[in-house]
């Protein structure tokens, strides 16, 4: 048997908002499972609209948020019972974030290399001044950037590009075996995101580290990831292999979200039009299927009935159109084989 | 005559610390022009100067940015001005109600302590003195159904919508008067694809009724390829390279427009990508002669001394490079006449 990384078991978290007594729920993660293998290191993508509790599921994996039921285990510890100082600070050794926008993760009157400094000494990973830039300079490396470039200097005094290799720099310095990325390329241009993503899979290649790479990039997310997970207002909608997802996706809301990527095309325009979400809130209390409204191919037991994930053509999808019970249903229809 | 012309505007951020002068060169000898009913794309990286540039041609000057030489004509129905000389109560004028802005981030039209609907009727009162206050109500309510928008929205607060509702409702703002020409920046960036792609879809819409001539920016080659119709490559601070969109995305000329097109990922396609090498110059203190020259792959000994002059190199497409072109760019030697300070 394999050993695990990361599992994620049946996780929800609820929200209350407007009062806790009062106000209404909103079940921002709803019922997600997955697990990492440790063995085996991938990129690991979750995708899909704002608000589909991406960024909440992220937080709760890095223990800042804890879960409203179901656990969260790492190598076997439940993420939610660390309690001791040293446990935690070993568990954030091994798992770091990176965050969206590195012009707000350094501050302006800051110098850069402070931080990556900070971060050697915190973990007590290195003891003297000579220790910790050695640990720093190896990390600054595995970014293709140097000490050099970036000691002394302020946020401002350098580039974009440079700037969010250095926060991708400072999550390596404790060598960690998972990254959590949440959209950390969504405010930067073309070539730069090039960059970071190729860093990505150099990472998983020459260092054997995990990515959960967060985006509404799908671009991205087909060129560096190994499977990808479709997310829509809390629930994983359709989940597995890269390929099989993204190239045959089988969820009307994987289909319409592909579709609406924009290609580097110039033949490629979109012709028809699309119907935007209304209220999230809204969509967020449905009973039945979150995209019910929206979805071109909704059936009378979408409205009140909760899709189950079955396993179809190598994934995990949760839809009615690919249920066993609308199978059945469909198997009585008069006419039909 | 087109549209808008350009020439030669230069624009900087002048900055003194403990007695150094700082000179942000955001915008730098650009030439360039826009025809009446054309989708221009600015695509360029972070901090190359697509927002300066758009501040100018919309005479939003601001300190520490000033206008050290150039001028921005315009040409439509029977009028012709350079916008950077026009007075403060003529400026007020045009701007809004011929030319509109689509600012970057769009919190910062609306008001956030102003129901949509006040910010709505602040902008036509400004401009249309003479109509009633039905005129206004139906006028309003017209444009935001028009565009597929809920009626509610104007009675709502900015906060109330959600982010791509509230950058549609901005759009309707800019585009309420019907204005010649909208400068959109970054008008999809940081939207998840689905929202982005209802913001192009108004985005066009309007140009089919309204007939407006528009200049998107964003760092996102693949929306360019959706609504441009012309590209426009910026790097540090200057146009290298501008074509049609089919043009510049099968056969870019420029160097760095190529690494551009090469980088983009396509879905179906995993072959390795590489963007260009090192990294974008300071704009403090950029090389001399061409401005790519440290990060080109065909840098000749001309291409550290000189810039290359944006030239027309076949019908409808300019490329600002020493392999098309030994013409040198006049200008590093103009005198630096200040317009308005
Ligand atoms: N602390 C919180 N309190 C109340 N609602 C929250 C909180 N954090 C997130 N939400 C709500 O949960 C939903 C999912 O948010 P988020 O996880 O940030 O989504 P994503 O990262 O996919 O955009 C949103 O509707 C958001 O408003
Ligand atoms: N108020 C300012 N003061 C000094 N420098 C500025 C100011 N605003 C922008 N800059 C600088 O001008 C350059 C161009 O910025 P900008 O036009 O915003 O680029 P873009 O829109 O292409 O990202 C950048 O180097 C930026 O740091
Ligand atoms: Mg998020
Ligand atoms: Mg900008």
């Amino acid at each position: 048997m394999s050993r695990k990384l990361l599992e994620v078991k049946s996780v929800v978290k609820i929200f209350h908002i407007g009062g806790r007594f009062l106000g209404t729920k909103l079940k921002a993660v709803n019922n997600v499972s997955f697990d990492i293998d440790s063995e085996k290191p991938e990129i690991l993508t979750f995708a899909g609209e704002t608000g589909s509790g991406k960024t909440t599921l992220a937080r709760m994996i890095l223990g800042l948020e804890q879960p409203t039921s179901g656990e969260i285990t790492y190598k076997g510890k439940n993420v939610s019972h660390i309690q001791k100082r040293e446990e935690l600070l070993e568990y954030m050794k091994e798992v770091q974030p990176i965050f969206q926008n590195p012009f707000e993760t350094f501050n302006p009157l800051r110098k850069v290399d402070s931080y990556l400094f900070e971060t050697a000494g915190n973990y007590n990973l290195a003891k003297t001044k000579g220790e910790k830039a050695k640990l720093v300079e190896e990390a600054l490396k595995s970014v293709g950037l140097t000490l050099n470039e970036v000691q002394g200097r302020y946020p401002n005094e350098l580039s974009g590009g440079q700037l969010q290799r250095t926060s991708v720099a400072r999550a390596l310095i404790t060598r960690p075996s998972l990254l959590i990325a949440d959209e950390p390329v969504s405010m930067v241009d073309a070539s730069l995101r090039m960059s970071i993503v190729n860093l990505f899979s150099d990472l998983k290649e020459e260092y054997n580290v995990t990515v959960l790479y967060i985006t509404h990039d799908l671009a991205t997310a087909y060129y560096i990831s190994d499977r990808i997970a479709i997310m829509l207002r809390g629930d994983v909608v359709e989940f597995g292999n890269i390929d099989k997802v993204m190239l045959s996706p089988l969820h009307p809301y994987t289909q319409i979200l592909l579709k609406s990527v924009p290609q580097p095309d110039p033949e490629g325009t979109w012709k028809e039009d699309i119907k935007l979400s209304s209220l999230e809130v809204k969509e967020f209390s449905r009973l039945g299927c979150k995209f019910y409204e929206r979805c071109p191919s909704a059936m009378k037991i979408c409205e009140e009935v909760e899709p189950l994930s079955v396993f179809r053509d190598g994934r995990e999808v949760k839809c009615h159109l690919y249920s066993e019970e609308f199978k059945k249903e469909e198997e009585t229809l008069p006419g039909s084989f | 005559m087109s549209l808008l012309e350009v020439e030669n505007l230069s624009a900087y951020y002048i900055t003194h610390a403990y007695g150094v002068q700082r000179d942000v060169r955001a915008v730098d000898n650009i030439t360039f022009s826009m025809e009446e009913n054309e989708i221009v794309g600015l695509a360029g990286e972070s901090g190359c100067g697509k927002s300066t540039l758009i501040k100018v041609l919309l005479a939003i000057i601001k300190p520490p940015l000033r206008v050290l030489s150039g001028q921005v004509n315009y040409s439509y129905d029977g009028k012709k001005f350079n916008l950077l000389t026009l007075e403060r109560e003529q400026l007020r004028k045009v701007q809004w109600e011929d030319i509109s802005y689509i600012p970057q981030g769009s919190m910062s039209t609306l008001n956030p302590v102003r129901k949509i609907r006040k910010t709505f009727e602040d902008v036509i009162k400004a401009h249309k003195k003479s109509e009633s206050r039905e005129e206004y109500e139906r006028l309003m309510e017209e444009h935001i159904k028009y565009l597929g928008l809920p009626l509610e929205v104007l009675d709502s607060y900015p906060h109330q919508l959600s982010g791509g509702m509230r950058q549609r409702t901005t759009i309707a703002l800019a585009t309420i008067l019907k204005p010649k020409i909208i400068f959109a920046d970054e008008p999809t960036t940081a939207l998840d694809v689905v929202v982005q792609r209802g913001v192009i879809q108004m985005l066009k819409q309007l140009h089919e009724e309204q007939k407006n001539t528009m200049l998107i920016v964003t760092h996102d080659m693949a929306v360019h390829a959706n609504v441009a119709e012309k590209i426009a490559i910026m790097y540090a601070g200057k146009i290298v390279e501008i074509a049609e969109k089919k043009e510049l995305f099968t056969a870019p000329k420029h160097p760095y427009s190529q690494f551009l097109i090469q980088s983009l990922p396509r879905i179906g396609d995993k072959r390795r990508r590489t963007s260009a090498p090192g990294n974008p110059p300071s704009l403090a203190d950029p090389p001399p002669g061409c401005r790519f020259h440290p990060r080109c792959p065909y840098v000749k000994d001309v291409c550290k001394r000189h810039i290359p002059k944006l030239i027309e190199y076949e019908e409808s497409h300019n490329i600002a490079c020493f392999l098309y072109s030994s013409e040198i760019e006049e200008g590093e030697e103009i005198v630096q006449e200040i317009i308005r300070s």
